[in-house]
Formats: structure tokens, sequence, C-alpha cells
């Protein structure tokens, strides 16, 4: 299992929530992708995607989750907070509702994912600059009083969107290297790839767990 | 479906097995596992009561004070007094453990009802540790997997479930992993079936699938599936470039190609429902008894197996612009129309093994190449001149009709060709020179008639 695009070293889980419409499911697509789908169908439930990623010369799988907006579907929403390494919260910069609602999405976050998931706030929709109803200041403020990463980018023309999913994974990527991420603990949402002959080995994740490389980026 | 979100288990001991020679002497329980409207037989002896009563006293702390495991007994174990008092404490027991664990199996409770094998959150932890394990190989080597309905079926239920996709303490039963294994896949084979899966009452052909998981199919295969099972196509069919269906009971290609959609033929569905990057598709040993209207629902097809159904008619495929390779061996085609009306350019046509008299049809398919007309019924050599005047026929097989035992049959079959019998094929073999003499000669007769008829007129 050496060689190959999909020779990697982690597995990252990741959920993208917020309300309906800001384009969670445009923004994963684009970054899966590298295209943005316009008529993009509605999520029913849950939605999912996936992309190798190279963090501090590490190759590392992305799982990504992304969930419907609506109330009804809140239920299998919260469900697949748990065991995230990553939460990205979206919101649209044009639609201040989107925005209020912020706070609702935190606090589940918060209360769902484990203290070490990496939550980063994304304003949407940054190409329509001409319809905006948040500021950038507003939301960077927001986000540095609850102690989130954030960026404003744009489903549509790419802006910002590899960096926020980068950014995020780079994050979890520091704490496991500071040891503050346990592997191993269940809801981590992180994940070693399958050893060569298929056997889980704790061992051997613990070992390199503790290996002293740290982050050089 | 039997999946405990939501429903709880239920298992009592029904009775022995009485296949007692098998089973090495033993006494063996017979153990009915019931979940929802779906249940099955597992087969245990006292000690693998025995063993499971041990791993639940360790991981679980069990016995508490009403779960407790009948005892031992050495001598007279087998007295039918005996063995009926037992079957009812173990019955008892075992309806206390699942009082107690049944909510939430622990992996060694699940393992003795086997719910691994038929209950969906469990199956799906099993399919996602071997996907975890195999999957990247498998993708790499583009290799195809194989999935059953009921698996397809089990996956979109279980990602309407408010299950956190980990729920087991081994994140390689993550279904994270079955999902991104779907989503990245390129050759899916589906196998349905009628008969139920192991001692359950799980058909899996009840189960109807949604393919939207799937997100980069090429190559779908499909046996054994009912027609009416297939709910959503998804995104497969953009992706999808060939497909095989075998042994399914679509009755058109039409029921295939629109297996998602309420309308039956082209003409209702328009563009929307096109299958745009299929170039092949197989569908030899189906029931079919037409295509249907398929008209632009293929748009690339290049290659079509019709073969081994019930095909009384060749039909109308002059939609498809791109067709090159079609084939109908094993129908029951007796006298077709005029088949250039039938296709576009096609190169290859094989028509073995079906009841063909008249090569008359075949006389104006001016690209093709190759004719396999093997165990037909063509009894007359003359046929041959029928198809004699195709410019690009390289290959004519009549092997296994009458007429290949006819005298001087491959003679006077190849003289037709004029001045092409010697590069033609016949029966996959070229005039030899004894052949070519002989040949000559009927030319030469031929050619020497006609000029006395023009002489005389
Ligand atoms: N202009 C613009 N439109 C976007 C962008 N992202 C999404 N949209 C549009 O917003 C709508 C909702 O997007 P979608 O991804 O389905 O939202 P979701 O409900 O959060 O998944 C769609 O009509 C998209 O075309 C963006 O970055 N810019
Ligand atoms: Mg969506």
């Amino acid at each position: 299992m050496s060689g190959g695009p999909y020779n990697y070293s982690y597995i990252f889980k990741y959920i993208i929530i917020g309300d309906m419409g800001v384009g969670k499911s445009c923004l994963l697509h684009q970054f899966t992708e590298k295209k943005f789908m316009a008529d993009c169908p509605h999520t029913i439930g849950v939605e999912f995607g996936t992309r190798i990623i190279e963090v501090c010369g590490q190759k590392i799988k992305l799982q990504i989750w992304d969930t419907a907006g609506q109330e009804r579907f809140r239920a299998v929403t919260r469900s697949y907070y748990r065991g995230a390494a990553g939460a990205l919260i979206i919101y649209d910069i044009t639609r201040r509702s989107t925005y209020n609602h912020l706070s609702s999405w935190l606090t589940d976050a918060r209360n769902l994912t484990n203290p070490n998931t990496v939550i980063f706030l994304i304003g949407n929709k940054s190409d329509l600059d001409g319809q905006r109803d948040v500021t950038y200041e507003e939301a960077k403020k927001f986000a540095d009083e609850n102690g989130l990463k954030f960026v404003e980018a744009s489903a549509k023309t790419g802006e910002n969107v590899e960096e926020a999913f980068l950014e995020t994974a780079k994050k979890i990527y520091e704490s496991i290297q500071d040891g503050s991420l346990d592997l191993n603990a269940a809801e981590s949402g992180v994940q070693k790839k399958p050893t060569a002959n298929g056997a889980r080995s704790l061992s051997a994740d613990n070992a390199e767990g503790r290996n002293p490389s740290s982050c050089s980026c | 479906m039997a999946c405990l979100y939501g429903n709880s288990i239920k298992a009592h001991i029904s009775g022995l097995v009485s296949d007692v020679n098998t089973k090495d002497g033993a006494i063996w329980y017979k153990i009915q596992v019931e979940i929802l409207d779906v249940y099955w037989f597992v087969e245990r002896r006292y000690s693998d009561f025995e063993a499971l009563n041990k791993k639940l006293v360790d991981s679980q702390g069990i016995p508490r004070d009403n779960v407790v495991l009948p005892p031992k007994k050495f001598i007279g174990n087998k007295d039918p007094e005996f063995v009926e008092k037992r079957r009812q404490q173990l019955d008892e027991y075992l309806k206390n453990v699942i009082q107690l664990l049944g909510q939430n199996p622990p992996e060694d409770l699940a393992q003795f009802l086997n719910l691994y094998d038929f209950e969906v959150i469990f199956m799906l932890r099993k399919l996602a540790s071997e996907i975890f394990d195999k999957g990247e190989q498998i993708l790499a080597d583009q290799n195809a997997f194989t999935l059953s309905p009921y698996q397809i079926y089990a996956i979109n239920e279980r990602m309407k479930m408010p299950i956190p996709s980990l729920d087991s303490e081994d994140k390689r039963q993550d279904f994270s992993h079955i999902v991104e294994f779907c989503s990245r896949l390129q050759s899916l084979n589906i196998v349905g079936s009628n008969i139920s899966l192991g001692s359950s009452t799980i058909v899996p052909n009840q189960y109807s699938m949604s393919l939207s998981i799937f997100k980069s199919i090429k190559f779908l295969s499909l046996k054994l599936i009912n027609a009416d099972k297939i709910a959503e196509v998804g995104t497969v069919r953009q992706t999808v470039e060939r497909i095989s269906i075998h042994n399914c009971d679509f009755q058109s290609m039409n029921q295939f190609l629109l297996c998602d959609s309420v309308y039956k033929t082209f003409a209702e569905s328009g563009l929307s429902f096109s299958w745009n990057n299929v170039v092949s598709i197989n569908c030899s040993n189906n029931t079919f008894e037409s295509v249907g209207d398929i008209g632009d629902l293929v748009p690339s097809l290049r290659c079509i197996e019709l073969s081994y159904n019930k095909l009384r008619n060749v039909f109308n495929l002059t939609s498809l612009p791109l067709l090159e390779r079609v084939s109908y061996s094993g129908n029951v085609i007796a006298s077709p129309e005029d088949l250039h009306l039938r296709f576009g350019n096609i190169v290859i046509l094989d028509m073995s093994q079906n009841i063909v008299e008249c090569l008359q049809p075949f006389y104006k398919l001016y690209s093709l190449v190759l004719l396999n007309l093997s165990c037909n019924k063509v009894s007359a050599v003359e046929q041959v001149k029928h198809v004699s005047f195709l410019p690009c026929l390289e290959s004519l097989i009549l092997t296994g009709n009458p007429v290949a035992s006819s005298v001087d049959y491959r003679v006077k079959a190849l003289s037709y060709f004029g001045n092409r019998a010697s590069s033609l094929e016949l029966d996959n073999e070229k005039a030899n020179s004894t052949e070519m003499d002989q040949i000559s000669i009927i030319q030469a007769i031929e050619l020497a008639k006609r000029s006395t008829v023009q002489g005389k007129n």
C-alpha cells in the first residue's frame, strides 16, 4: 500500500454546518472537485466528500460530512458532530439571518464535539460583495471573541476555500503533534491509516504518536 | 430490515437442532433472533453460552442477580428431561441478557446472535472494517467490489439515522469508511438474490436501492436484480461507461435505462435521463422481449450485447450514431426486416444461434466487416449472394447451418465474392489453393454462362 495518490498517514473527519442555503454543499464540492456547482441539489440528511491533502509534509485524507441545514434533519446532523476533528461553520455574508444563527450553531458544536475539535468560521459568497449584509470586521470580532479561526470565502470563485480546509487540518495536525489530541480516543475524529497487514496495532500507533518531530510549517 | 435503531431484539430458544449427526452428537440449541419484521436462527451449544457468559462477566460486569447461567452438568446431560429443563433455563438466561444489554449489544453478544450478518448497524460495522483494511488497495487496482441490494439499502438507511458515523470503540468500524469508499469506487457489482440470506428471512431482492452514494462508477454490473428495485440511479447515470446486466428481470433496455423514472420511453422522458458516457452495454442472459424506445438515452453507445434473451426481432437502433458492434446471438429471430433500416454503420454483427433462413435483409449493411450467422437455419448456398456485395465484409461465419454441410459449400459460397474470394474469411478460414482453383473454375463457368446468355440476346 505504498505509492499512489491515496497513500496517506491520517484520516481527519470534518463536519460542515450552518443554515440552509449558505453554500455548504458548494464549498465541499469546490474543495473536492475544484468546481462550482451552481445547481446543487438540496442536501437530504447528510452528504459526503473526500480528498487527500498534504499538511506539513504529511498526506492526510479528509472525510467530510456535509449536513442539511433544515431543522427536520437536526437529529441526523447532530449525531455527526461527535467524532469530528474539524467543524466548519458557514454563514452567508449576504444574508444577515444566517449570521445571527451562528451562536446556535456554535453552541451545538461546542456541546456535541470534543474539546479538541477545531472550529472554523467561514463567511461564504464573498464574490457577492455588493450584496453584503455582514461586514468582515463584525464577523472577525465574533470569531475572535469565541476563539474561532475565520475567513471569508467563495464557493463560486474558490477564494479561500482551500485555505479554510487546509488551515483546519493544520491546526488538527498541530494538536496531534503537541499531544493535546489523543489519537486513540474514540471521538478524536482522527485515525491512522490501515497498517500493511490490515491488523490493528495500537502499539505502533502509540510509538508514532510519540514521535517528537514537530510540525515545521 | 433488521435494524437495532429504534427497534429491539427478541430472542428465544425455539428448540434443539434435530440433525444430531452433523453436530458430533452434542446438544445444540436453536435460537430464533428477531428484530422488527425479520428473524434468523443461530445454533449454539451449552459451551457457547458458557463462553459468552464469561466474556460478558469480564466486559459487562454481569452476572447481576437475575442473569445467571445454569450450572454445568457432566453426567446425564443428554437425558431429555434434563435437556428440556436446561433449554428453559438458557432461554431465561438469554432473555435476561438481552433485556440488560440488547439496546446496545456489546461485540460478544452481537457475535453470539449473528448480528454482524444480518443487523444493519453491525453488518455495516463489519463492512466498514473490511473496507478500511482492503479498500485502498481495491481502489488503487481498480478492482470491482460486490454489494447486495440489502447492503446498499442498509447503507442508505444508515445515512438517515441519527447515529454518529462511529458508534463503536473500533475506528475501523466507522461508517465514514463505507461512504468514502462508495463515493470513490469505480467498478461496482450488485448481486441480488431471491433466496433468503443464510438462516434469515431477509430476501435481498426485496430491498430497493438508491445508487446515489456512488459518485465515481465507471463500470456497473447487475446480476439477479429485480427491475423495480432501483429507486434512484443518481450520479451513476453521468459517470458510468460500461454496463452489464445479467439474469435480471428487465423486459426491455428501456426499463433499465429509465428504472428510476416515471417515464417508460425516451419520447416521454427526454434528455434528462440520458446516460451520456455509456459506450458499452452487455445485457446477455436476461428476459428482454424488446429493446424499447431508447432514443438518445445512450448517445455514446458503441457496443451492445443482447445475446441470450427472448428477442424475436431486431430493434431499431438507428438513434445510436456511434454504434459499431451488435450481438443478437442466442435469440429467436427468424426473418428480420431490412437491417440497414435498423442500424447505422455497424462493423460487427453477431446473429449466431437464431433461426434465420434468408440473408436478404443483410444486403445493405455496407459498413459490415464481420457477420456471424453460425447456427442458424440457412440452407441454400444461393443466400450467400445477398451479402456478397457488402464492400467491407472480411469475415462471414455460417458454421452450424444446414448449408455448411452441403456439397461444395465453401467453394460455391466463396465464388459469389468475385475477385474478393481469396481475401474473404469463410468460417474463420480463407480459401486454400485447391479451393481457389475450384472457385476459379466455377467463376469461369458462371462468366461463360452469362456471356452466352448475353450473346443470345
Ligand atoms: N454567488 C455565490 N453563490 C453561492 C456560493 N456558494 C453557494 N452559492 C449558491 O447558494 C445556493 C445554496 O448553496 P448550497 O451549497 O446548496 O447551500 P447549502 O444548503 O448550505 O448546502 C446555491 O444556489 C448556490 O449556487 C458562492 O460562493 N457564491
Ligand atoms: Mg447542502
